[in-house]
């Protein structure tokens, strides 16, 4: 576990707000708006953990539990044979030349993402903050 | 361990998820969790028409699901409807825009001229003699899904764009006939009789609760469907 103390405000900044830009940078722009603004978290300090700990939240969406779940729905309404394609066409969907097909299922990595989060969380270590009321939201946009 | 070190953790991290070799393009991550919850929040849907006796049948478009706001088109994965009977009722599409009642019905316009005159709704139930290039008018719109995967805090700007699809869907009156596909959410103040939903990963319990009121006087029924 990491030391606390060689944190200082300014590093908790620093990780949040490079973790912010990685996120955007890898298409999660609308989720990392949504937890940014969601954050109540007064100290920078809490601000990173919260934002990590909602951000796997999200993340769940990709994990192999979720989508054998989807899976297993779509098999009570269709024969049990019937295997429902998990491709999905993006972009200029009356242009089909052009438009990306993707499976989703390819897309169960981003769900690996959780098990390093987990990890960085615990380096961070606990929070020593009391609680107290939201005054600013260090969550904001980077 | 320093702040440069946690970087350096963080930068391997997506790095590595992200790398070559999986196959997935990094910035459509985002793009593909929402159609993930979306196909989710789909099967549910279909469970539902299901369990008042219809049945979904698969139509595999070479195309997969439509991901994209737009017209109708056949060539994308979609899912027909048929009654007991087996008598073809409704088709269920994804990413699909109808085009609102201010356009066709107080306009009077025949198609819609500009793209404010139709809306996209994640999942809809809709007339089947819609083909590809058209939008369904709102009143063959049957079911309309709106899916957020969100985290926790849902917006209520969320609240006002989902009460803003109904106002182009329906007029407030009553009484209102059914629409011939109905999963039976007591639709009664709306015109036509098209269900609404929103479906949500998060907070679903609670904003059952908070929109409760608007909700239930504009015929919005709130969906807690998690991941």
């Amino acid at each position: 576990m990491a030391d606390l103390q060689s944190f200082s405000e300014a590093d908790y900044q620093e990780i949040l707000e490079y973790l912010r830009r990685k996120v955007r940078e890898f298409g999660f722009s609308e989720a990392d708006d949504a937890i940014g603004d969601s954050i109540t978290s007064t100290e920078t300090s809490d601000a990173v953990r919260e934002y990590i700990k909602r951000l796997i939240e999200y993340l769940q969406i990709f994990s192999n539990i979720s989508i054998a779940d989807t899976e297993k729905m779509f098999g009570k309404v269709f024969d049990s044979k019937i295997e429902v394609p998990f491709w999905v066409a993006i972009d200029s969907p009356e242009q089909l030349e052009s438009s990306r097909r993707i499976n989703l299922k390819d897309y169960q990595h981003c769900g690996e993402l959780v098990s390093h989060l987990k990890k960085i969380l615990e380096d961070l270590g606990p929070s020593n903050t009391p609680q107290s009321f939201p005054r600013q939201r260090p969550g904001r946009k980077p | 361990m320093s702040s440069a070190k946690l970087i350096s953790d963080i930068d391997n991290a997506f790095n590595t998820v992200f790398g070559t070799g999986h196959g997935i393009s990094p910035s459509l991550a985002g793009k593909a969790g929402a159609k993930l919850y979306e196909l989710k929040v789909l099967a549910k849907l279909l469970i539902e028409l299901k369990k008042v006796g219809l049945q979904p049948t698969l139509v595999v478009g070479n195309n997969g699901f439509k991901g994209s706001p737009g017209a109708i088109n056949t060539s994308y994965t979609h899912i027909e409807i048929l009654n007991r009977a087996g008598q073809h009722l409704a088709n269920v599409w994804t990413d699909t825009e109808f085009v609102g009642l201010s356009s066709y019905q107080l306009s009077g316009y025949s198609s819609p001229f500009n793209s404010g005159e139709y809306h996209e709704l994640d999942i809809m139930v809709c007339d089947k003699s819609l083909t590809t290039g058209q939008r369904p008018r709102s009143d063959q719109v049957y079911i309309g899904v709106e899916c957020k995967h969100w985290t926790s805090g849902v917006p209520k700007k969320l609240l006002r764009e989902i009460l803003g699809v109904r106002r182009e869907l329906s007029f407030l009156n009553s009484p209102a006939s059914p629409q011939p596909v109905s999963i039976g959410l007591g639709v009664s103040k709306s015109t036509p009789a098209s269900e609404l939903i929103f479906a949500t990963s998060t907070d679903g319990i609670k904003l059952q609760t908070e929109w409760a009121v608007p909700a239930r006087e504009f015929d919005i029924k709130i969906w807690d469907v998690q991941v």
